[in-house]
């Protein structure tokens, strides 16, 4: 599974890894207890301090997308939050995205034409 | 003259390499495959892309066109050594030669990449991307290198060195040890080296993990190889080396001898190394997605020199040539652009050194009962009370230097003659009379600037050492 980093990006580097984890577990590229690299080899990997990994994945931690034990490393949780419905933030996320669309002049059919491509092929490229 | 056919046979060899292989990159099909012409990625879109490799075709025309003028302007150039009878001079014109040979070829390439890169520009197409792909589930995975397989050459060479040391001692011998040491250090370093590039990152040349976790292996296992072969063939040499330079073996020959097989075999390794590179580069393509990758053209000064603050890693894939550069903009890179203009600096700088040497005559006088002798500095002052055994010889024994220099018209420095003792030598071998004599346990060999001189020189010594005696 390929993770793209942008260093001139506003989003944080941590909140990067963070998203493309989520976007792999939920598309299939990451399986329900598959190991994940550890911290310091992720970090070698990208080229970043430790401290950035080590904070993208106390937040996976954190929100259930991942499991961490001392013996085994970080791994993709087996089972997730089944809330069945977005949380507050995700809510002003898809509010702002939503305006936007429509100042792009992009129609709701459209609109959820690609949210619907989107949700069945579980990726955004 | 004997210098001058020695550097023509190892250096203009040099001309058609770098001709060949030169010429070989600008229309590298693997470079290509990925997408790269001239160092430059091309566009994406198709429009542009066609339109650009239109332009591309037009620079290959050119850039041969200009590599043949070059190369016709620069091959006659060492040849003008052979009409100088000074070695000094014809050897920094060599030197000055053979580094500006190697920027003038570059010359082509970078003029082809400057005028595709203007054109990228002025199509205002983006080339500071700052991706970084990373293959997340193969982070730290994909080693090759076992300690444990460096193990052995690394202890037979330091035991040698350490051997060798220790049983061998003495200002000759302890020069020699210097050499083999350094030979048994190389292997640890080979070591390093092959550790380090290990530990690089797995390139992204697919969004297919499993493609690019098998080219990552593959192309890892060609590097250990070489870097295993080159310590097994370094503890050779330290240990051949050790025995015959311990057995009394003449030191010029066998070091001669030896560093030239050595190099030789080094060449060919790196060279099956890179052809089989190439085969799996080749074996790749068809799997590389060039789309994949991002445009970060403005990293790449002059198209093969990888220079990107962003980016913290050492090693990148080049876009010159095959294998791996190294990110000039990491510590690492800055201490190689260091060392390399370090090297660039010290070469004028022994060549004047060289030139002083050679133009400046030895003087060897007596003042104040003692033997001095003279050339840019004071070498030797020997007291004449401790001079015994004093001769005056035409024929001077089979010299090897091993600290000091080695010229023509000039012997200066620590010597060692061949299946015999060390000895100090301070003279001009073209001249017909030298003096030998022992001071203080040591040997000398000497002579004035001129056999007058050294005729002049005995008569005065004769008389005061036979004093002594």
């Amino acid at each position: 599974m390929v993770i793209a980093i942008r260093d001139g990006s506003e989003v944080p580097i941590y909140q990067q890894i963070r998203d493309q984890i989520v976007m792999g577990i939920s598309d299939g590229r990451l399986q329900p207890g598959e190991a994940l690299p550890t911290v310091r080899a992720l970090a070698a990997e990208i080229g970043i301090n430790s401290m950035t990994v080590n904070k993208a994945y106390q937040l996976l931690k954190l929100q259930g997308y991942i499991t961490t034990d001392r013996r085994n490393g970080a791994k993709v949780a087996g089972s997730f939050r089944d809330a069945g419905e977005l949380t507050q933030e995700n809510r002003e996320m898809l509010r702002r995205l939503i305006s936007e669309a429509k100042l792009a002049g992009i129609s709701e059919k459209a609109f959820l034409e690609e949210c619907s491509r989107i949700y069945q092929s579980g990726r955004t490229d | 003259m004997m210098m001058n056919i020695i550097l023509l046979i190892t250096m203009y060899p040099v001309i058609f390499i770098v001709f060949f292989v030169y010429k070989s990159f600008c229309a590298d099909e693997n470079m290509q495959k990925k997408g790269i012409y001239f160092g430059l990625r091309a566009p994406k879109d198709e429009a542009l892309r066609q339109e650009f490799l239109g332009l591309v075709k037009e620079q290959e025309v050119l850039f041969r066109r200009r590599m043949k003028r070059c190369l016709l302007g620069m091959f006659w150039i060492p040849l003008v050594t052979f009409l100088i009878p000074s070695m000094s001079i014809g050897f920094t014109i060599w030197m000055l030669w053979l580094i500006g040979f190697l920027g003038v070829m570059m010359l082509p390439y970078i003029h082809s990449h400057q005028a595709l890169k203007l054109w990228k520009k002025q199509h205002r197409m983006e080339a500071f991307a700052d991706n970084c792909l990373t293959e997340l589930k193969e982070a730290g995975k994909v080693r090759r290198v076992r300690p444990v397989s460096f193990l052995l050459p690394i202890l037979v060479s330091i035991v040698t060195g350490v051997y060798y040391t220790l049983h061998f001692r003495g200002s000759y011998a302890g020069a020699l040890s210097f050499v083999i040491d350094t030979f048994a250090v190389m292997t640890v370093l080979y070591y390093l080296v092959a550790l380090w590039m290990d530990r690089q990152k797995v390139m992204v040349i697919s969004a297919d993990s499993e493609v690019n976790r098998n080219f990552a292996r593959a192309k890892k296992n060609l590097w250990k190889n070489l870097w295993l072969f080159c310590a097994w063939m370094n503890t050779l040499f330290t240990l051949v080396c050790a025995v015959l330079l311990g057995a009394g073996a003449p030191v010029g020959t066998t070091i001669l001898t030896g560093s030239i097989l050595y190099s030789l075999i080094l060449l060919a390794a790196v060279f099956i190394a890179v052809k089989k590179v190439q085969e799996l580069e080749g074996k790749y393509k068809e799997k590389r997605e060039e789309d994949l990758l991002p445009d970060d053209d403005d990293h790449w000064i002059w198209g093969m020199l990888y220079y990107n603050r962003q980016d913290k890693h050492a090693m990148v894939e080049a876009r010159f040539g095959i294998g791996t550069s190294m990110n000039l903009a990491t510590p690492l890179g800055k201490g190689l652009e260091i060392f390399a203009a370090l090297m660039i600096l010290l070469l004028p700088v022994v060549c004047i050194w060289m030139i002083l040497l050679e133009f400046t005559p030895i003087q060897l006088s007596l003042e104040n009962r003692q033997l001095v002798a003279e050339q840019l500095n004071t070498d030797y002052e020997i007291p004449v009370d401790e001079i015994t055994k004093l001769e005056l010889i035409t024929e001077l024994p089979a010299l090897s230097k091993y600290s000091g220099t080695a010229m023509d018209r000039l012997y200066k420095g620590s010597f060692h003659v061949t299946y015999g003792s060390d000895c100090q030598v301070f003279l001009n071998p073209e001249n017909q009379y030298f003096l030998t004599f022992m001071a203080e346990d040591t040997l000398y060999y000497m002579s004035g600037a001129e056999d007058a001189d050294t005729l002049a020189l005995y008569e005065s010594l004769r008389g005061s050492v036979q004093e002594t005696e």
